[in-house]
């Protein structure tokens, strides 16, 4: 029992060495598990599917750099299926940092397409910054342009680009698609200002931490569906027959995931062992 | 090894903020202030490249003269240095609570009316009634007009802190893993991109 109880008061020190060779082990040595798809990322992926070629989806990136890791594999593989289905592309940013990595991983998933490589502001764009984020995707509802002073990420003139000219407003005649990378509380500032006004329930694209507040959401239709984490991400990536880095995490969620079944089960242990020392 | 100078600025500060987990200490602080300095410059930079110097050099001069009464309102916050003047300050955010308050109670509403509305649900399948039932007890938990000693309260209360526990679990759950896949990220971004030791 002496030994048992020292399970209840493992140091901080051994636990990090733990996670350290955990995620670095899955990385090293991946493990080809296999992803069960779940009816709401089947749902997501139905969603963007069923958009006719020449559509337009809306992308509302509401991350921090610090989420990059969870949604970035899956803002490339929605981006990927809706270049694959013909949708031209809109991206306004919430978060300043966001903007700089909606560039960024444009540059590099439109290699892959030759229309949309040569087509920036005809097949997708990238606004500017507006620093009232909330506020601008209201007024988008009226007029995209207006809302982000006509300037998109490299600075040129909005209104001289043929695809806000063809979609100037975000609006359900002009976007089939609303979509919401998030990791805060942008989809209910999305359902807010655009979702319920504009009759455009979201696709939202939500961090692991975020599923079991957004899910209520789902289930009331104010948001159209749902991609649940990196998990999510991953087993899009599955229907999209498209393996990138989501299904890459899954070996360290699940390695992760046991490691913290093993600790529980040791401190919980030596919490009973502690106890019974106590009583005796 | 990469041969990117990004690369490897980036690599070392990410080892420097894991030094944190031994204690603080100075590596972890370059880091810290690092990372505040560059988050605040890129927004500042961002927003007046982005927005106010279009306004100024080009909406304003192009007869946007309305433009002028909410830039002078915002400027009045910098009367905040003064002793005597910084009453001033107040008038800009007066304006923001305002507009805030006003823009809340235009939206947000509906969303809840929504959610209310949602919360009811036909009693033909087992989820929808381990749903009401939690639902339920968690509103008794927070009823404390007739006093935790009656019986229909009490036992309310009890089922719903079973809720509450159940959906805090869920929740901290979520997050660790959430957390984690923040750790690989760097993980994968050092072994990768630095180290060149996967593909």
């Amino acid at each position: 029992v002496n030994g048992m109880t020292k399970l209840a008061h493992i140091r901080n020190g051994w636990i990090y060495v733990l996670i350290f060779a955990v995620v670095f082990f899955s990385i090293l040595v991946p493990i080809a598990l296999p992803i069960p798809v779940q009816p709401q990322t089947r749902k997501a992926f139905d969603k963007v599917n069923a958009l006719p070629a020449g559509s337009n989806a809306f992308i509302w990136m509401s991350y921090g750099s610090g989420a990059t890791a969870e949604l970035n594999p899956m803002f490339d593989a929605l981006v990927t299926h809706l270049m694959e289905r013909g949708v031209n592309i809109v991206i306004a940013s919430r978060t300043v940092d966001a903007l700089q990595v909606a560039w960024k991983e444009m540059q590099t998933e439109v290699a892959a397409f030759p229309d949309y490589a040569k087509g920036y502001g005809s097949k997708w764009v990238v606004l500017g910054w507006n620093p009232s984020p909330d506020v601008a995707i209201r007024q988008a509802t009226s007029n995209i342009a207006t809302a982000y002073n006509n300037v998109d990420f490299t600075g040129k003139a909005l209104t001289d680009m043929p695809l806000i000219k063809q979609a100037p407003a975000l609006t359900a005649q002009s976007y089939a698609l609303g979509i919401v990378m998030d990791d805060t509380d942008g989809y209910l500032q999305w359902i807010n200002r655009v979702g319920q006004p504009e009759n455009l329930p979201p696709l939202v694209g939500a961090i692991q931490m975020e599923v079991p507040v957004v899910s209520p959401y789902v289930n009331t239709g104010q948001i159209g569906a749902i991609i649940p984490g990196a998990n999510g991400a991953a087993q899009y990536e599955v229907l999209l027959h498209h393996p990138g880095g989501a299904l890459r995490t899954q070996n360290t969620a699940s390695l992760a995931a046991l490691l913290v079944v093993v600790l529980l089960i040791l401190g919980n242990l030596g919490f009973v062992a502690e106890r019974r020392q106590k009583a005796a | 090894l990469s041969t990117t100078i990004g690369i490897w600025v980036a690599a070392i500060l990410t080892i420097f903020a894991w030094t944190y987990l031994y204690g603080d200490n100075p590596l972890w602080r370059i880091v810290e202030y690092l990372y505040v300095g560059l988050a605040v410059g890129y927004m500042v930079g961002t927003s007046i490249l982005d927005y106010v110097w279009p306004t100024v050099a080009r909406d304003i001069p192009h007869g946007h003269w309305e433009y002028v009464i909410p830039a002078v309102i915002g400027l009045l916050v910098y009367f905040r240095y003064g002793k005597t003047s910084a009453w001033l300050a107040r008038y800009p955010i007066a304006v923001l609570v305002g507009y805030g308050a006003g823009y809340q109670l235009g939206f947000q509403p509906r969303t809840l009316l929504g959610q209310i509305a949602g919360s009811f649900y036909q009693l033909n399948k087992f989820d929808n009634w381990v749903i009401t039932v939690l639902l339920l007890g968690g509103l008794l938990y927070f009823f404390f007009t007739l006093g935790k000693n009656n019986p229909v309260v009490k036992g309310g209360s009890w089922v719903g802190r079973y809720g509450i526990v159940l959906a805090l679990g869920a929740s901290f759950g979520s997050t660790l893993l959430y957390r984690y896949t923040l750790f690989y990220g760097r993980a994968l971004f050092i072994l990768r991109d630095w180290l060149h030791l996967v593909h």
